[in-house]
């Protein structure tokens, strides 16, 4: 094993081995920055949870395909996305699946588990400030590919190289998602992010 | 510092915050350039405001309930295509059009066998032509038109056989 491999991708190579650990080490590093793509995506908070784990699972079963060549979180950013792409396309073939609806796996099991709401808060309770929330509903109004070009620009691990990967588009498409993104953020909290002016830092 | 340099400058704080020196760069940029400073302002702010938003909330028994999850798809026995949901419901919708296959099958068979047969009585037929070794020669012949024209209920001329009697 070569000594500057990428750490999260030495313990992938593990994970290809069947180390259990190194796959819990995994997710308990990513669970947050994919929770926050899946739940920015579908904005629901039990099928942002069902998401996240499917990103988990499905790293794990294609650790058999993956490349210590490729960076893990480049890798498993790609999976997220597309599998909320599929949840998306999903969403508008089935604007509104039936709470009655069985899963096509297990034919006794629901479609869809809704969690009792009294035991979970939503994030929005979370939500501090207008401005978060102002800029949460400018992010879920966005159109996905630019929305999720921001949200991956917000991973510090990833390059611009890395998200156009992820993305999978060029560099140039990539900064451009970005820059036309934050254009149309900036003009819909032009009034949020000028009140805020003395409170906000650079 | 340049206009590119400061485009740079610009894509690098969409990302994270810049070095005390890149600031001071910016700074002398704005100065000569008063009519981008309004836009600087409202992407720093944007940034921080992104920099803030806050974290969902994850569940503390999540990495517990991958695992689960991961266990239950490793125990699981492959399924055959067969059995799959997916499949039947493939085979329900292609069923009809699979039916009307099997019957244009069957036709085009049928006819087919219908065409062989009746190929093969012409070709019996041929045969038999094919094997009468001679024929009258056409002398004989001569008289068959007249012959044919004769009425058919004429019966034998009593008178012309005491005649040649």
């Amino acid at each position: 094993m070569s000594s500057n491999l990428d750490p999260d991708a030495a313990l992938m190579l593990r994970v290809k081995q069947g180390d259990k650990a190194a796959f819990t080490e995994l997710v308990e590093k990513y669970k947050q920055p994919i929770m926050n793509l899946a739940y920015r995506t579908v904005r629901d908070m039990t099928e942002a949870e069902d998401l996240a784990q499917n990103v988990f699972v499905q790293v794990y079963k294609s650790a058999s395909r993956y490349k210590s060549t490729a960076k893990f979180s480049t890798w498993l950013f790609t999976i997220a996305r597309n599998l909320c792409l599929n949840e998306i396309r999903r969403r508008s073939r089935h604007p509104a699946d039936s709470f009655d609806a069985t899963h096509p796996d297990q034919e006794d099991q629901p479609l869809q588990q809704y969690e009792d709401k009294k035991t979970f808060s939503p994030p929005e309770s979370l939500l501090q400030g207008e401005l978060a929330q102002q800029i949460d509903q400018a992010l879920a109004d966005l159109p996905e590919n630019q929305r999720s070009a921001i949200l991956l620009c917000r991973q510090e691990e990833l390059s611009y190289e890395e998200i156009a990967e992820a993305l999978g588009c060029s560099v140039s498409a990539t900064k451009s998602l970005i820059h036309r993104g934050r254009e149309t953020l900036k003009e819909r909290l032009k009034a949020y992010l000028r009140t805020g002016e003395s409170k906000n830092e650079n | 510092m340049n206009e590119f340099d400061y485009k740079t400058l610009l894509e690098k704080r969409w990302r994270q915050k810049l070095t005390p020196a890149e600031e001071a760069s910016v700074r002398e940029w704005l100065a000569q350039h008063p009519e981008s400073k309004a836009d600087w302002d409202l992407e720093t702010q944007l940034s921080a405001g992104l920099e803030k938003l806050p974290e969902v909330p994850v569940p503390s028994n999540f990495t517990a309930r991958v695992l689960q999850a991961v266990e239950r798809e490793t125990a699981l026995p492959k399924r055959s295509t067969t059995d799959s949901p997916r499949f039947m419901h493939v085979l329900r919708l292609r069923a009809p059009a699979a039916i009307v296959s099997v019957v244009l099958v069957l036709f085009v068979v049928t006819h087919h066998q219908h065409t062989q047969a009746k190929r093969a009585e012409l070709v019996q037929g041929v045969k038999v032509v094919t094997g009468v070794s001679s024929l009258p020669s056409p002398e004989i012949l001569q008289d068959f038109d007249t012959i044919r024209q004769l009425p058919a209920s004429t019966g034998p001329d009593p008178e012309l056989i005491a005649l040649m009697k």
